[in-house]
C-alpha cells in the first residue's frame, strides 16, 4: 500500500526518515509530484505514522547561526529549540551534502533544545533535516552554503 | 552537541568534490611552475586514491 503526498521531497532525506521510523514495514520511497512511501505492512498504525512523515514535513523550526560561510570558518551549528521537541528525548537527523548523503543519525533533546555541530564542511551546499521520532513526526531543515576559500 | 561527521558515501562524496576542485585548478590555471604542476598531481592522485579506498569500504582518516 502507498501512502502518497502532492509535494516534492528530496528521496534520501524521506527515505532515511521514513526508515528510521517505520523499519522494515517499509520498501521504499518514491518522490515526485506525487510522493509515495511505500508499505509492506500497512496496519492502521503504520499508515498513520507514513501520513504523519508527509503532513510534518516543515513544521519544525531549524535554524542555523551561519547559513553562508567559507572553508576554514568556525563550525556551523545548527538548533530546533521548537516546542514541538520539548517533551522528546532524542530527534533523527539527516545531512545531505549538494542533495547526496552525508550523514545521518540521533541527537538528544536537552533542555528542549536540538544541537548540531557540522564539522569542517569542504565547500557546498550542505541540507541538514532534524525530524521527530514519535508523536507528530515533525520535520524541518536549514540549508547551509558554504564557499570555497 | 552532536557532531556531523561525514558517512562513508560522505567521505566519498567530500573526496570527489576535492577531486573536480583540484582538475578545475589544473584546467583553469593560465600558468604553472614545475612546482606548482607537481603540486595539483600529487593532491588529485591523493584524491583517486581515498576515493578508491572509500569505494572499497576501507577507512583513511578524512581531512
Amino acid at each position: 500500500m502507498d501512502i502518497t503526498y502532492n509535494d516534492t521531497f528530496n528521496v534520501f532525506a524521506l527515505d532515511t526518515m521514513a526508515r528510521t521510523i517505520l523499519g522494515d514495514n517499509i520498501s521504499g520511497v518514491t518522490v515526485g509530484d506525487n510522493s509515495r512511501i511505500h508499505l509492506i505492512n500497512d496496519t492502521v498504525n503504520n499508515q498513520a505514522k507514513a501520513q504523519a512523515i508527509f503532513d510534518g514535513s516543515g513544521d519544525l523550526v531549524v535554524s542555523a547561526d551561519k547559513t553562508m560561510m567559507t572553508e576554514g570558518d568556525s563550525d556551523p551549528v545548527v538548533t530546533c529549540a521548537d516546542s514541538a521537541i520539548a517533551g522528546d528525548v532524542e530527534v533523527g537527523y539527516v545531512a545531505l551534502f549538494d542533495g547526496q548523503p552525508y550523514a545521518d543519525g540521533q541527537t538528544a533533546v536537552s533542555g528542549g533544545v536540538a544541537t548540531l555541530n557540522l564539522i569542517a564542511p569542504v565547500a557546498g551546499i550542505y541540507d541538514i533535516y532534524l525530524y521527530r521520532l514519535t508523536g507528530n513526526y515533525a520535520s524541518g531543515s536549514v540549508q547551509i552554503t558554504v564557499n570555497e576559500v | 552537541m552532536t557532531d556531523i561527521q561525514p558517512n562513508a558515501n560522505g567521505k566519498l562524496q567530500r573526496a570527489r568534490k576535492r577531486l573536480r576542485r583540484h582538475l578545475t585548478n589544473l584546467r583553469t590555471a593560465d600558468s604553472l611552475t614545475a612546482g606548482q604542476r607537481d603540486q595539483l598531481f600529487a593532491q588529485i592522485l591523493e584524491d583517486l586514491t581515498r576515493i578508491e579506498l572509500y569505494m572499497l569500504g576501507q577507512t583513511q582518516e578524512d581531512t
